[in-house]
């Protein structure tokens, strides 16, 4: 079934096609959540929420071809992972960094196995690791980070510098496993 | 070159989420299911509820439309056959000289009246003269040739007479507060009357109707 045509159906409350819907995208958002959140059950919780939200508010939904759905779903995915992680993480404390940073060179580390890399973003700090994700995998610059995330821009700066830091630091080591 | 290495990054983090996940995809699907549910079904339920009552109210109204149909039916077919009957034989029968000049008789005096049975015309006189009085008229319908149907709400006594007022009058009471009063064939003239209130209940003893005859 074409995404519009499934989107029309979703629109019409058909269980059927919202279970489609899914089936379809439910693993690769669970991965997207679990990529913010890092603890399996409160991930499924958070995509629990996010495809309640995208069915309540599919008819609001305009298709802009192939993918947007996708695109849209995953929007939805990471504002909830995001909100969930501000009811339980201060993205302030992180120390800001004085002054002009050269961030890590990481072009070792995208030479790894999509698996690899995924794995050890994953092991990322909280702070790191949200930073990480939504400035270097979504492509969020570091005003609209900090107007997500409520924090300045050099927090937000900080974070990604020492969150590729660690990512060499644990590439040298051959993997790191840190705390939340 | 840093811009481009993030980009390389991303795309390998995008694709490691399209890799199977392992999760308790059952269990959040029916989570969602739950909760979307109950939407559906109270939605449903409104539906339901709406369509229910539309019918009920579309069954009252058919129902009570029936039913005060049939009653006006049937109120207007023994009103116009009484009152028929006895313009009929009025045609063709001779006027008959024992009623007074203002009285009410039943319906089954009307009828005795007209096989000439003085005596019971004469006792009906006796019981009638003292239940009604007939007051000034409250209106007067035009005179027609055609059928006649006025509903006047009341309590009224109906008399009808044709032009020249020397042929009999004959008038019609529905106890439900209501006149009819039909004339076919001939050219009458339909005088209303207002009548003491409880005379009709308290002196007939047939609720449906009385005639009154005054000239």
């Amino acid at each position: 079934m074409k995404e519009i045509d499934l989107v029309k159906q979703c629109q019409r409350n058909d269980a059927r096609a919202q279970e489609q819907l899914y089936a379809q995208h439910a693993g690769s958002l669970y991965r997207l959540a679990f990529r913010y959140i890092k603890i399996q059950a409160d991930a499924e919780d958070v995509l629990m929420t996010a495809f309640i939200k995208v069915f309540r508010n599919i008819a609001t939904f305009r298709s802009e071809g192939d993918g947007s759905l996708l695109g849209w779903m995953r929007k939805i995915v990471i504002n909830e992972s995001l909100m969930w992680l501000r009811q339980r993480h201060n993205f302030n404390l992180t120390e800001a960094l004085d002054g002009a940073i050269a961030e890590p060179d990481l072009q070792q580390f995208s030479t790894l196995e999509a698996d690899e890399i995924y794995k050890m973003i994953s092991d990322l700090p909280t702070g790191y690791r949200t930073i990480f994700n939504l400035h270097v995998v979504e492509g969020y610059s570091h005003h609209e980070i900090a107007g997500m995330l409520s924090i300045t821009e050099n927090t937000s700066r900080s974070q990604l510098f020492k969150a590729k830091t660690l990512l060499k630091k644990m590439l040298s080591q051959g993997g790191f496993q840190y705390g939340t | 070159m840093e811009h481009n290495t993030d980009n390389i990054i991303g795309n390998k983090v995008r694709d490691a989420e399209k890799m199977t996940a392992s999760f308790k995809h059952a269990d959040v699907w029916n989570k969602i299911h739950a909760e979307l549910r109950p939407q559906t079904t109270s939605m449903m339920h409104y539906y339901v509820a709406a369509s229910l009552l539309v019918l009920v109210i579309t069954l009252a109204g058919y129902f009570i439309n029936e039913s005060q149909g049939k009653r006006r039916d049937r109120q207007l077919g023994l009103m116009e056959h009484t009152v028929e009957k006895y313009v009929r034989q009025r045609s063709t029968a001779p006027p008959v000289n024992c009623y007074d000049n203002s009285r009410v008789i039943t319906n089954t005096e009307v009828c005795q009246s007209n096989h000439r049975t003085r005596k019971t015309v004469s006792d009906a006189n006796a019981e009638v003269r003292q239940s009604v009085e007939i007051q000034t008229p409250l209106a007067t319908l035009h005179e027609t040739d055609a059928i006649v149907k006025e509903e006047v709400i009341l309590p009224v006594v109906a008399t009808v007479s044709d032009n020249n007022s020397v042929e009999p009058i004959i008038g019609v009471i529905i106890p439900q507060k209501k006149i009819i009063a039909v004339v076919k064939e001939r050219k009458f003239k339909i005088r209303l009357f207002k009548i003491p209130d409880n005379s009709i209940e308290q002196k007939n003893t047939d609720p449906t109707m009385i005639f009154a005859r005054i000239n």
